[in-house]
């Protein structure tokens, strides 16, 4: 009996804390926002530091994959919604409020690999990626990868393929730069955000494919070169359009990005996989914000109007710098801030 | 018409006249009544809803693929293909391996505990496994992931490939750690206590005397349990062990984390495979773009809803007829006999079935070794367990009748003892491991400001209080339905309406609870437009409800008749009796119901996924996403960054010993008197 009075003060005493709490945390404003992993380091850094700026404002970032993003921002469950894949006129059309794409940051696409013995360095090409991708080469000793590392000792082992279970727009970059150097991949699996993989395992999120690739020796996936840096993953050095090996950078990257900025000065929606260029990175392409052009709610709505104003700052950028994003060009963030611009607050 | 002159009859003026209240009483009476029934429809209300909606909402497929659905091999939303062959195959595939190695082991160790071991072993070893089957999915799936996979990586897959590959069933290994294999025996560990813990105590519900009889009749141990305590069991066990099976195919976090999530449908168990929970779990949220997409999953949940009702109709029908102390109204003994029929037809299937495929298999292995290795191919694994099955059966054969035959029995007795002991130790070996993992590993990351700082600042503040929030909300819902609908069945639903409530609750306790997920995902949050609190307080709130309604009205039935009809005849009105007699006598065996209720929906993932969705930030708001202690789990579980993994270990660490306190604490309630068993 004592017990049960007991348990019972103890639950009505912790009640009382947790109103008391919650009374507390109530003025505070919380943006609700959801999508792509790719940009969740970025996106991660940046809400801390704008929190610390801006202590009455924020922000709930559920990185649950671009396609998830884009379906939760449709049905209206969150304030703005990420993408790795702008949406096209016609998606715009389908959604339910007038909606704007605005460019938030452009990064690389590595392919990692956890192989005894083989540090970082190994060369691979276009062709050879999407071979393996499409399960016809399925040994790390394959002659084909043998002739691009004459002097790395391959092991006699499976390659362990892993790649996205969820709608990803990582993997909209990645299949478009398949398709791109690959008829096979065109014309089989195609490009989507999750497309019908023909080997390999699944994990959700860039998160879940790293895991998958630190723990499975033999193991070869595609995840952002942010979440590379953070595990001290190996990539590897791909070959380009110009048939030189680079190495994914914040350098690398922005070539790709700036070869596309005419074409972007018409319409931010551009591929820039497989870009033109001696030190261009193949596999690059930008993340998108799918924001609300008349938001319904009025503090949710100015409290995201500043913090995408922030987001295109030098402070904010350099920040991007630092997880090896490419920093905006300064003509593509101009044209970003009029975007944002033209968001109308009521 | 002398009634109607009554009061000027001297003797009734003389008397007090009645209470005013006795009309009002009535009243409460018949309300309580009327609400309690409507409490108690809840389940067969649920069950019809989720069914309806799941169909409605899922028409879109129905109508451009009709039934190829079933046997479509691509699934390819990009393309507009919908088929779920790989995810029907690779349940029933995974389910399959987790009932072929849970269930003989389950139910050794389940005859181990109730028949040979001594009292002092028994019960603490018998207290663990019960305790296990209250361990949540989500940390299942965690050991299995960062534990139990690379292990059979490293050890098991190649020796399987190199012994047994000329059985499909072990060829073709791709060097995945996570297979098809990996899921089936993360779900074997799982249902595991279940079975143990169900078969035990139908087991020990077998009268002692006919085991009396048949050890009196000279029968060695062993004859007795094969010939006589299992023959009495068997319909117990065949319902547990469906049961079982329901659970396994409606498993979903422990399953996604470890198959590999892949559409190819392989023969090999050694490759990745997808099931349908698993499908559900990944795409569930991307899903709401294409109409195409959103109705080929609820679909896919709708197949789910029907396989997993068939199964626990199935269960409960077979259970219900068979067993005579039911609560369910006696049946029929003529549907009674029929239902005997039908489980021994589905026994007898089972029996040849498995026969027919280990000839096969074997064969096939002793062919390939032939071939590959001539005569030196016999001295394998598989054909030296064949040498020692020939054996045994051959030493039968010739020792019976004969002066030897009583020895050779003997050392059957003894064999199968000390295999039975075999078996219990490796169940409870592979359960302490798991235990073992969680608490070194979680201990590392366990410092108090993890219960401080939110995830943003690298603690897990967010999730600990998401959970209580959540089950708060929870219990608020399921706990008042619960018991209400309980008391109903208990005091009023006597008849055939009770009997259908009651198999309603079973059936809805058996709906996998990815499947409530997608049903309030659909019913609730698509309706408000946001994820909150609120919806995933009612997915676990639903979840509550059967549990507490089937312990509340067992509860109640054990307390006396004479309570009754004593408080009856002291002139108090039925809803007096209940409320103030009938549940204080019962209220331990009512808290332990409702203690076990909230350690199941504390542990639970998968319906938040779709409804709680997670928060980064702590939040008391009921109207706002929330984030959970399984949910991180699950997140942390999947990263590649070593202090989330660890985290997900502490996580786990905190998660088991909440689990473990309340389940601790029921069985402290449950002492109290009229309690269960």
């Amino acid at each position: 009996m004592t017990l049960r009075k007991l348990l019972m003060k103890g639950s009505i005493i912790v009640l009382a804390i947790a109103l008391s709490m919650s009374m507390k945390s109530a003025n505070a404003q919380a943006l609700n926002v959801a999508g792509s992993t790719f940009v969740y380091p970025i996106m991660n850094k940046w809400i801390q530091r704008y929190h610390e700026l801006h202590p009455g404002v924020s922000i709930n970032y559920q990185a649950i994959g671009s396609g998830a993003g884009i379906a939760q921002y449709k049905s209206g469950t969150v304030d703005f919604g990420a993408s790795d894949v702008p949406l096209t006129n016609k998606e715009l059309g389908t959604m339910p409020r007038p909606t704007l794409n605005i460019l938030d940051v452009s990064g690389a696409i590595v392919l990692c690999y956890n192989v005894r013995g083989i540090g970082p360095g190994l060369h691979i090409s276009g062709p050879v990626i999407a071979d393996i991708y499409l399960g016809k080469i399925t040994k790390w000793n394959d002659p084909a990868i043998k002739k691009l590392n004459p002097y790395l000792n391959l092991p006699d082992e499976p390659i362990r393929v892993m790649h996205r279970s969820d709608a990803s727009g990582t993997s909209y970059i990645f299949t478009s730069y398949l398709a791109s150097v690959s008829k096979a991949w065109k014309d089989g699996p195609g490009v989507g955000k999750s497309p019908n993989w023909p080997v390999g395992i699944g994990a959700q999120g860039n998160p879940g494919v790293a895991g998958l690739i630190h723990h499975a020796q033999g193991s070869f996936g595609y995840i952002e070169l942010a979440y590379a840096l953070q595990n001290h993953m190996p990539a590897a050095v791909v070959e380009n359009r110009s048939g030189n090996f680079v190495a994914a950078s914040i350098q690398s990257t922005a070539f790709a990005v700036n070869s596309a900025v005419r074409k972007m000065e018409k319409d931010i929606r551009v591929s820039i996989v497989n870009g033109p260029g001696v030190n261009t990175y193949p596999i690059c392409g930008f993340s998108y914000l799918i924001v609300p052009k008349y938001p319904t709610n009025v503090t949710h709505g100015r409290a995201m109007l500043n913090f995408l104003k922030w987001t295109m700052t030098d402070e904010a950028q350099r920040m991007a710098a630092d997880l090896l994003y490419a920093p905006l060009p300064e003509s593509i963030r101009k044209i970003n801030l009029r975007a944002i611009d033209s968001i109308k607050v009521r | 018409m002398i009634e109607q002159n009554s009061n000027q009859n001297p003797v009734t003026q003389n008397l007090p006249k009645p209470l005013k209240t006795a009309g009002f009483a009535e009243f409460g009476d018949s309300l309580f009544r009327v609400i309690s029934t409507l409490f108690a429809l809840s389940s067969l209300f649920l069950i019809g809803w989720i069914g309806v909606i799941l169909y409605q909402q899922s028409a879109l497929t129905r109508h451009l693929f009709g039934w190829s659905i079933l046997t479509g091999r691509t699934w390819d939303t990009l393309h507009h293909v919908i088929g779920a062959l790989p995810f029907i195959y690779g349940t029933f595939v995974s389910s399959t391996i987790a009932l072929i190695l849970a269930v003989p082991i389950g139910i050794c160790a389940a005859i181990f505990l109730s028949e040979l071991a001594p009292a002092w072993l028994a019960s603490p070893l018998s207290f663990l496994i019960e305790l296990l089957a209250a361990i949540p999915s989500v940390i299942y799936g965690l050991w299995g992931v960062l534990f139990l996979c690379p292990w059979l990586n490293n050890n098991v897959y190649q020796w399987l490939n190199n012994n047994f590959g000329n059985i499909p069933l072990f060829s073709n290994y791709g060097g995945y750690p996570s297979t098809m294999l990996a899921a089936g025996i993360i779900l074997a560990i799982m249902i595991l206590p279940f079975i143990t813990s169900v078969s035990r105590e139908v087991i020990r519900s077998v009268s002692q005397a006919q085991r009396e009889a048949a050890l009196g009749l000279g029968a060695t141990r062993w004859e007795m349990i094969r010939n006589v305590v299992l023959k009495a069991a068997k319909s117990g066990i065949t319902g547990a062990v469906i049961l079982a099976l329901g659970r396994a195919i409606g498993e979903t976090m422990a399953v996604v984390m470890v198959i590999g999530n892949n559409t190819m449908m392989s023969a090999s168990l050694l490759q990745p495979g997808y099931t349908m929970p698993a499908l559900l779990a990944n795409e569930f949220n991307e899903a709401w773009t294409s109409k195409l997409h959103t109705s080929a999953l609820l679909e896919i949940a709708f197949i789910l809803f029907v396989i997993t009702f068939i199964i626990n109709a199935l269960a409960r029908i077979l259970i219900l007829l068979t067993s005579r102390n039911s609560n369910y109204a006696s049946a029929e003994p003529g549907k009674a006999a029929a239902m005997d029929t039908l489980r021994d037809i589905l026994a007898k299937f089972g029996r040849w079935l498995m026969i027919v495929v280990i000839i096969g298999f074997v064969a096939w292995q002793i062919i390939g070794d032939l071939r590959s290795e001539s005569f030196r191919g016999l001295l394998h694994p598989t054909e030296i367990i064949v040498y020692l099955y020939l054996a045994t059966r051959f030493v039968t054969r010739i020792t019976r009748g004969t002066g030897n035959w009583k020895r050779w029995r003997k050392i059957n007795n003894g064999f199968v003892q000390i295999l039975l002991g075999l078996c219990t130790f490796l169940a409870c070996f592979i359960l302490a491991i798991l235990l073992y993992v969680v608490a070194v590993q979680g201990i590392q990351y366990l410092h108090p400001s993890i219960f401080i700082h939110d995830e943003l600042d690298g603690g897990m503040s967010n999730g600990i209080i998401g959970t209580l929030v959540l089950v708060g909300i929870a219990s608020a819902i399921g706990i008042p339905l619960g018991l209400i609908g309980g008391i109903y069945l208990s005091e009023y639903g006597a008849g055939r309406f009770g009997n259908v409530l009651r198999f309603s609750a079973d059936v809805l306790n058996g709906i996998p609870s990815v499947v409530i997920g997608m049903f309030v995902y659909a019913a609730v949050v698509l309706k408000t437009n946001h994820f909150s609190a609120m919806a995933g307080g009612l997915a676990l709130g639903i979840m509550m409800i059967p549990t507490i309604v089937r312990t509340t009205e067992e509860i109640l039935r054990l307390t006396p008749y004479s309570l009754r009809e004593g408080s009856l005849g002291l002139g108090a009105t039925k809803f007096r009796t209940i409320r103030s007699i009938i549940v204080p006598a019962a209220k331990g065996g009512i808290v332990t119901g409702v203690m076990l209720a909230l350690a199941r929906v504390i542990g639970e993932t998968a319906p938040l996924l779709f409804t709680a969705f997670g928060n980064e930030m702590v939040t008391y708001k009921l109207n706002s996403q929330i984030s959970s202690l399984t949910m991180l789990i699950y997140r942390f579980a999947m990263d590649s960054d070593v202090t989330k993994n660890g985290m997900a270990w502490t996580g786990s660490l905190i998660l088991i010993t909440i689990v473990l306190v309340i389940s601790l604490l029921a069985r402290l309630f449950s002492r109290s008197r009229y309690s269960m068993h």
